[in-house]
C-alpha cells in the first residue's frame, strides 16, 4: 500500500527532486547542477510530444534556441530584465509552435521527425547567417541582466533556487496535465489516433495544443540557459545537438515525468563527468543508445514502475 | 427516419467497394447487416461514421447531410462506432477509457462509469486496471460501455461477437438486447442465431450491394432462411 502511494505521489516525487538536486549541487557544483536542472525542464518539454503523444522530434533544439534567442534579443535590444526576457523567450517558443505546429502535427513517424529537422536547419541558418547582424552570428551575444535586491540572477545560489523552483513548477504542471482528460487523450492519440477521432475529438487541434505546450516549455529552458550562461550563441539551436534530449528521454523512460528528470540528470552526469576521463565519450553514448534500442526501451523509470507494479501485485496476491 | 443512406458508391482508390447502397434506420430500431466476408459491411459502417467519403450518393442523419463530414463531427452528432478489432486504449485504465469518451461531449464521468457497471458487474473490479489486461469479452463490454457514454443516438457496431467464447457471446447479446429500444443500432454480425434473435430489420449484402431487406418478423426469426439468402 505504502509502495503504491509513494509511486503515485506528486509530493514524494517533488521532495526527491528537490532534496536530490540540493544535495547534489552543494556536494558537487552549484553552477553545474543548475545546468542539469534546466536541461531537465527541456526534457520535460520534449517528452510531451515523444513520451505522451508518440511523436519524436529530431529538431527540438529549434525551440530551445528560440527561447534562448528570444530572451537574448529582449535583453540586448529592449531591456535586460530577466523576467521579461523569460516571457519573451517562452513567447517565441509558443509563437514558433503556433506557426510550425499546424504543418508538423499533420505528420507522424519519420515524417514528423524529419520535418522538425528541416525547421531546425532553417532556424539555425537564420540565427547563424541571415540575422547575424542582430544575433552576433557564430560569436553570439553576451548579456548582463538587471538585478532587484536579492533577486539577482548573477548570484549562483539564487539562480539555482529559481531554476529548481521552475523545474518543480513545470513538473507539477505536467503532472496535472497528464492526469487530466487531455493527458489521457494524448495517450489515446499515441495508441490509435483514428479511434480518438471517432470519440468526437478534433485531434489536429489537440495535437497542436500539445505541440505548443512542448515548444513553450523547451523555450523556457532555453531562456533559463541564457540567463545562466549570460550569452546566446548558435550552439543552442544546433541540429546536431538533438541527440542529447532524445537520449535523455530514452534513458529516463519516455512518458513519465520523473523519467524525464532522471534521464536529463543521467545524461548531464554522463556528458559532464565521463568527458573528464574519456576524450571520445560520445562513443559510449552510441553504445548506450544501442542497448536502449534493443533491450531497454522503457528506460529507467519504465523498469522501476514495472518493478513496483509487480511488487504491488505480489503483495495483493499474498494478502 | 433517423438515418438515411441513399444510393452511395464508395471506392478504395480505383476499386469500387459499394455500389448504389441504400439503407434506412428508424429511431430506436436495431438493424443488422449480414453478408459474407468482403461483402462491404464494414465499408458501409465506416462511410456512415465519416471515415470514408462516398463518391456518389448521400448519408443523412436526422435530416442533415453527413457524407464526407469528419469522424469527430459525426461522433459529436451522436453517432458512435464500436470497431471490429476490439482495440481499447491499452495503456489507460478502464476509468480513463470512460473519461476519454466523456470529455468531448461533456458527459459526467461518474454517471458513465455507473452505466458501465450496470451493463456488467465485473467491470467494477477492473475499473482501475490497465485496459490492455482485459480479456476479449471484457474489452468488448468496455467498448460498448464507452460508446454509450452521453446517450448517443446511433451505435455502429462491427462484428461484436467475432472471436469470442460462447459464454461471452451470450453476455454481449444480452447487453445488446438490454440496450435495444433505448437508441438506434446498426450491427454488422455473422452469427445468424444472434441476428435473428435481436434484429428489427435486416439488410443482406453481397459483393458491395444490398441484395435484400428483411422486415417481416417471421423471416427475421428464422436463421436458416437468412442463411439461404447469403
Amino acid at each position: 500500500m505504502l509502495l503504491k502511494k509513494l509511486s503515485n505521489s506528486l509530493t514524494f516525487a517533488v521532495a526527491v527532486i528537490m532534496i536530490g538536486f540540493i544535495v547534489f549541487a552543494y556536494s558537487a557544483s552549484v553552477n553545474k547542477v543548475t545546468d542539469f536542472v534546466i536541461f531537465c525542464i527541456y526534457v520535460l518539454g520534449f517528452d510531451v510530444l515523444y513520451g505522451h503523444m508518440g511523436r519524436i522530434s529530431f529538431g527540438h533544439t529549434l525551440y530551445l534556441g528560440a527561447g534562448a534567442y528570444g530572451a537574448a534579443m529582449c535583453a540586448k535590444y529592449l531591456v535586460p530584465d530577466p523576467f521579461l526576457a523569460m516571457a519573451v523567450g517562452i513567447g517565441a517558443g509558443a509563437a514558433l509552435g503556433l506557426i510550425l505546429g499546424p504543418i508538423a502535427v499533420k505528420t507522424k513517424g519519420a515524417a514528423f521527425a524529419l520535418i522538425n529537422v528541416a525547421f531546425n536547419q532553417i532556424g539555425y541558418f537564420i540565427v547563424l547567417v541571415a540575422l547575424a547582424h542582430y544575433t552576433g552570428g557564430e560569436d553570439g551575444v553576451s548579456l548582463d541582466f538587471n538585478s532587484y535586491g536579492f533577486v539577482d540572477f548573477r548570484n549562483v545560489h539564487f539562480l539555482f533556487a529559481f531554476c529548481l523552483a521552475s523545474l518543480v513548477a513545470v513538473y507539477w504542471l505536467m503532472h496535472r496535465l497528464y492526469g487530466s482528460a487531455f493527458g489521457a487523450m494524448l495517450l489515446g492519440i499515441k495508441e490509435n489516433e483514428t479511434r480518438v477521432r471517432f470519440l468526437g475529438y478534433n485531434t489536429q487541434a489537440y495535437k497542436l495544443v500539445a505541440f505548443i505546450i512542448s515548444t513553450s516549455v523547451s523555450a523556457f529552458a532555453g531562456s533559463l540557459f541564457v540567463i545562466n550562461y549570460g550569452f546566446a550563441n548558435p550552439s543552442f539551436m544546433d541540429p546536431a545537438r538533438n541527440v542529447e534530449v532524445i537520449f535523455a528521454a530514452l534513458i529516463g523512460g519516455p512518458g513519465t515525468e520523473f523519467g524525464a528528470v532522471v534521464g536529463g540528470t543521467a545524461y548531464m552526469v554522463i556528458s559532464n563527468y565521463l568527458a573528464k576521463y574519456i576524450t571520445r565519450w560520445e562513443m559510449f553514448l552510441g553504445v548506450a543508445l544501442l542497448i536502449i534500442a534493443f533491450g531497454f526501451r522503457k528506460g529507467i523509470m519504465g523498469y522501476v514502475r514495472e518493478l513496483v507494479d509487480k511488487r504491488i501485485k505480489a503483495g495483493a496476491i499474498t494478502k | 427516419m433517423l438515418l438515411n443512406v441513399d444510393a452511395i458508391h464508395v471506392h478504395y482508390g480505383s476499386a469500387q467497394v459499394l455500389h448504389d447502397v441504400s439503407i434506412n434506420v428508424k429511431e430506436r430500431e436495431l438493424t443488422c447487416i449480414v453478408g459474407r466476408n468482403g461483402a462491404g459491411k464494414t465499408t458501409l459502417l465506416k462511410t456512415i461514421g465519416g471515415f470514408l467519403k462516398p463518391t456518389r450518393g448521400t448519408v443523412t442523419f436526422e435530416g442533415r447531410a453527413i457524407s464526407g463530414m469528419r469522424p469527430d463531427k459525426v461522433a459529436l452528432l451522436g453517432v458512435k462506432y464500436v470497431f471490429q478489432d476490439k482495440r481499447v486504449f491499452g495503456d489507460l485504465t478502464v476509468r480513463d477509457n470512460m473519461e476519454l469518451a466523456a470529455y468531448p461531449i461533456k458527459a459526467n464521468v461518474d454517471e458513465a462509469v455507473e452505466r458501465l457497471f450496470s451493463i456488467s458487474e465485473k467491470m467494477k473490479r477492473l475499473i482501475d486496471s490497465k485496459a490492455k489486461g482485459l480479456s476479449g469479452g471484457e474489452r468488448q463490454i468496455l467498448l460498448i460501455g464507452r460508446a454509450l457514454v452521453g446517450s448517443p443516438k446511433l451505435l455502429l457496431i462491427d462484428e461484436p461477437t467475432e472471436g469470442l467464447a460462447a459464454i461471452v457471446i451470450n453476455d454481449i447479446a444480452r447487453i445488446l438486447m438490454e440496450t435495444k429500444g433505448r437508441l438506434s443500432m446498426i450491427v454488422v454480425e455473422q452469427n445468424l442465431a444472434i441476428v435473428s434473435r435481436m434484429a428489427d430489420r435486416i439488410y443482406i449484402m453481397k459483393e458491395g450491394n444490398i441484395i435484400r431487406e428483411i422486415t417481416d418478423e417471421a423471416e427475421i426469426r428464422d436463421p436458416a432462411y437468412i442463411e439461404s439468402l447469403l
